[in-house]
C-alpha cells in the first residue's frame, strides 16, 4: 500500500487532545444540548440555592445504580457499532482480496498479448469498486469510472444498480471467453467463483448501511442518558454551588459523547474522518489491478 | 431503508421517546410495581415503623450482577438480531449472481430466465412469510398457468421452490442448454440457499431457554422489591418517583433483548424483511432487463 492517505495513523503527543477535541464532530453535535444542560443545571442552583433552600440530598447510591448499567450500556452501544465498523473494513479488504485474485488468475489464464481483454477486466473491476463506493453514499461519479467499452457510461443514471451492472458485465466476459475457448472450463469455473463473492461484499454493505442499530436499543440509552442528566445536579449543588453547572456539563460530554460516538461509527461508508478510507483503498485495488494484469514485466518469469 | 437517529441536536433524537413498543410493554408492570411502591409508602409512614435498612453494599452488589447479566442477554440478543439479518442480506447476494449468472450462460433465452427468476423471487416471499411464521402459496408470483397448484398442501414452501429451482436447472442442463461447468457453477449457489433458510428458521423458532429468561425477570422483580428497604431512613416522595423510574429503566432493557432476539416481525425494531423483499425484487427485475444497447457486445 502504497498510497500516504492509508496511512492516516499520526503518531501525535497523546495531551495534544487538550488542543485538538474542538475540531471533533462529537462536540459540534453536542454543543447545543451542553449549554441546555448547563442553562438546567443553573435554574436548578439559583431556585435551590437563593429561593427554596429545600436542600434535598439524595443518597450518592442512587447514581451508582444508574451508573453502572448506564456504563455496561454504553460501552455495548460504541462496541457494537465499532464491530460494524471494523466488518466494514474487512468487507472492503474482501472486495479488495477477491477482485486481485480475479486479476491474477486472469493474468496467468489470458495470452500476454490480448491487451483488449486485460484492459477491460482492469476496467471493470476498477469501476465496480468505485460505483460501490458512490452507491452506498447515494450516487456514481461518472468521472471515476474508465469507460471499458464505448457508450457503457452512456446511460448510467438509468440503471438501477451501477455495482450489479458492472459485475454482470464482468460475469458475461467470463462467459464469452470460456464459450470461444480462450479458458478451459476448469479456468472458468475457478474465475465464476469470485463474481459471488463480489454480490456479497455489495450486499453486506449495504446492509451495514442500511441498518442501524435497533431502534427501541437506541432510544432506551438516550431516555436513561437524559434521566441521568436530569438528576446530575442534585448531587452537587450543596458541595459545589455553581460550580455545579461546568461538573454536569463535563459528565454529560463525557457520556453522551460515547452514544454520539456509536452512532458515528456505525455507519462507516460516508466521507468524513471517521469513515473509512474508501477513496483510497479504490485507488489502491486500481492501481495493483492495473500492475497485475497490463504492466507485461510480471509474465516474463513463467515463460515456459 | 430506516432513518437514524441522529439530529444535529442531541437532544431533539428524544422526541421519538415514547414511540417504541417497549413503553406499551411495560405499562401493565410499571402500575403494578407502582402499586406495590405506594402501599409501602403508606405501610411505612403512616403505620409500620421498620427497624431495618438493607445496608447500600447489599444493594450495589445485586446492582452488579445484574448490570452484567443485562450485558449478555444484551449482547446475545443483538448477535441474534445481526445473524438475521446477515442471512437475509447473504440469501439476496446468492440471488442476485444467481440470475446475473443465468442471464449469462442462458444467452438471451427470455423466457427461461424469466422463469429461473420468477422462481428466485418466489423463494424470497417464501422466507419472508416462514420467518414470520406462517405460509401461503397466494403470496407467491405465478410465472406459468397452474403453477401455484403445485404449491397447495406444501409442508415448508421454501424447500418446495428450491426443489423446483435444482429440477428446472437440472432439466436445463440435461438439454444442453447450460453446460457442465455451468451447471456445476448454478448448483453450488442453490445449496447455499437452503442453508440460509435454515438459519432464520433457527432464529425464528428456538427463543432463548426460558428458565433464562424467567431467571433475568426474577431477578429483577426481586431487586425492584428490595431496593425500597434500602431506604427505610428517609421514604420520601421523591423515592417514590426515584423507584419507578428506576423500575422503568431495568424492566425497559430486558424488553429491549427480547424484542432483538427475534429479529422476523413486524415492529419497529425488526429486520424489514417486506422492504428487503421487494429490494430483491427490484434488483431481479434491473438484472433481467435488458442493458443500455451499447452494451451488449455482438455476438462473436
Amino acid at each position: 500500500m502504497n498510497d500516504p492517505k492509508l496511512k492516516n495513523r499520526e503518531k501525535s503527543v497523546w495531551f495534544s487532545v487538550l488542543f485538538d477535541f474542538h475540531r471533533t464532530k462529537t462536540l459540534k453535535r453536542l454543543l447545543v444540548s451542553m449549554l441546555l444542560v448547563g442553562a438546567y443545571a443553573f435554574v436548578v442552583d439559583y431556585i435551590e440555592s437563593e429561593m427554596l433552600h429545600i436542600d434535598f440530598r439524595p443518597p450518592s447510591y442512587v447514581y451508582s445504580m444508574l451508573g453502572i448499567v448506564l456504563g455496561i450500556l454504553l460501552v455495548f452501544r460504541t462496541n457494537t457499532a465499532y464491530d460494524r465498523w471494523w466488518e466494514g473494513r474487512k468487507l472492503l479488504s474482501k472486495l479488495g482480496y477477491n477482485w486481485k485474485n480475479v486479476a491474477l488468475k486472469l493474468n496467468a489464464f489470458l495470452p500476454a498479448n490480448d491487451q483488449e481483454n486485460r484492459k477491460y477486466f482492469a476496467a471493470m473491476i476498477a469501476n465496480h469498486s468505485y460505483s460501490l463506493k458512490e452507491s452506498l453514499r447515494n450516487g456514481v461519479k461518472k468521472h471515476e469510472l474508465v469507460e471499458a467499452e464505448p457508450g457503457m457510461l452512456d446511460n448510467l443514471d438509468k440503471i438501477y444498480h451501477v455495482p450489479n451492472y458492472f459485475a454482470a458485465g464482468i460475469c458475461n466476459r467470463f462467459n464469452e471467453l470460456y464459450k470461444r475457448g480462450v479458458i478451459t472450463d476448469m479456468q472458468f469455473l475457478e474465475l465464476s467463483k469470485h463474481i459471488d463473492d463480489a454480490s456479497e461484499v455489495v450486499s453486506s454493505c449495504e446492509r451495514i448501511h442500511t441498518s442501524p442499530i435497533p431502534f427501541s436499543y437506541a432510544i432506551h440509552l438516550k431516555k436513561f442518558l437524559f434521566a441521568f442528566v436530569l438528576i446530575l445536579p442534585f448531587g452537587f449543588i450543596h458541595d459545589l454551588g455553581y460550580w455545579c453547572i461546568l461538573i454536569v456539563m463535563l459528565i454529560f460530554y463525557a457520556m453522551v459523547g460515547l452514544d454520539v460516538i456509536g452512532e458515528e461509527i456505525e455507519d462507516p461508508f460516508g466521507q468524513d474522518e471517521n469513515d473509512l478510507p474508501f477513496d483510497a483503498i479504490c485507488k489502491s485495488l486500481k492501481k495493483s489491478v492495473n500492475e497485475i494484469l497490463i504492466q507485461p514485466t510480471v509474465n516474463e518469469f513463467v515463460k515456459a | 431503508m430506516k432513518s437514524r437517529l441522529k439530529d444535529t441536536i442531541w437532544f431533539l433524537d428524544l422526541r421519538h421517546a415514547f414511540r417504541t413498543p417497549t413503553w406499551k410493554a411495560l405499562a401493565l408492570s410499571m402500575v403494578l410495581i407502582s402499586a406495590y411502591y405506594l402501599a409501602l409508602y403508606f405501610l411505612v409512614n403512616h403505620f409500620i415503623n421498620f427497624e431495618f435498612e438493607i445496608p447500600g453494599f447489599v444493594i450495589y452488589s445485586l446492582g452488579y450482577v445484574i448490570a452484567i447479566l443485562f450485558y449478555f442477554r444484551l449482547n446475545n440478543s443483538y448477535y441474534r438480531w445481526n445473524d438475521g439479518n446477515k442471512a437475509m442480506a447473504q440469501l439476496r447476494a446468492l440471488n442476485e449472481s444467481f440470475v446475473m449468472k443465468a442471464r449469462t450462460y442462458l444467452g438471451g433465452d427470455e423466457e427461461e430466465l424469466k422463469f429461473l427468476a420468477t422462481m428466485v423471487k418466489n423463494h424470497y416471499r417464501a422466507l419472508r412469510d416462514l420467518v414470520r411464521g406462517f405460509q401461503n402459496p397466494k403470496n407467491l408470483i405465478e410465472p406459468r398457468p397452474g403453477y401455484s397448484s403445485k404449491m397447495e398442501g406444501s409442508q415448508h414452501l421454501a424447500t418446495r421452490l428450491t426443489s423446483l429451482l435444482v429440477q428446472r436447472v437440472n432439466a436445463l442442463y440435461n438439454d444442453g442448454k447450460l453446460t457442465r461447468i455451468q451447471f456445476l457453477d448454478l448448483s453450488r449457489i442453490i445449496h447455499k440457499n437452503t442453508e440460509i433458510v435454515s438459519t432464520c428458521e433457527a432464529l425464528q423458532d428456538s427463543p432463548p431457554p426460558k428458565t433464562y429468561i424467567f431467571h433475568i425477570r426474577g431477578f429483577i422483580l426481586a431487586y425492584a422489591a428490595m431496593i425500597p428497604f434500602g431506604f427505610m431512613g428517609h421514604f420520601e416522595a421523591w423515592v417514590l418517583l426515584f423507584l419507578v423510574v428506576f423500575f422503568y429503566f431495568y424492566a425497559g432493557l430486558e424488553m429491549v433483548s427480547d424484542e432483538m432476539e427475534d429479529p422476523f416481525g413486524f415492529d419497529e425494531n425488526d429486520i424489514p424483511v417486506a422492504q428487503l423483499t421487494d429490494l430483491v425484487e427490484k434488483r431481479i427485475d434491473a438484472i433481467t432487463s435488458p442493458y443500455p444497447p451499447q452494451y451488449e457486445r455482438p455476438k462473436t
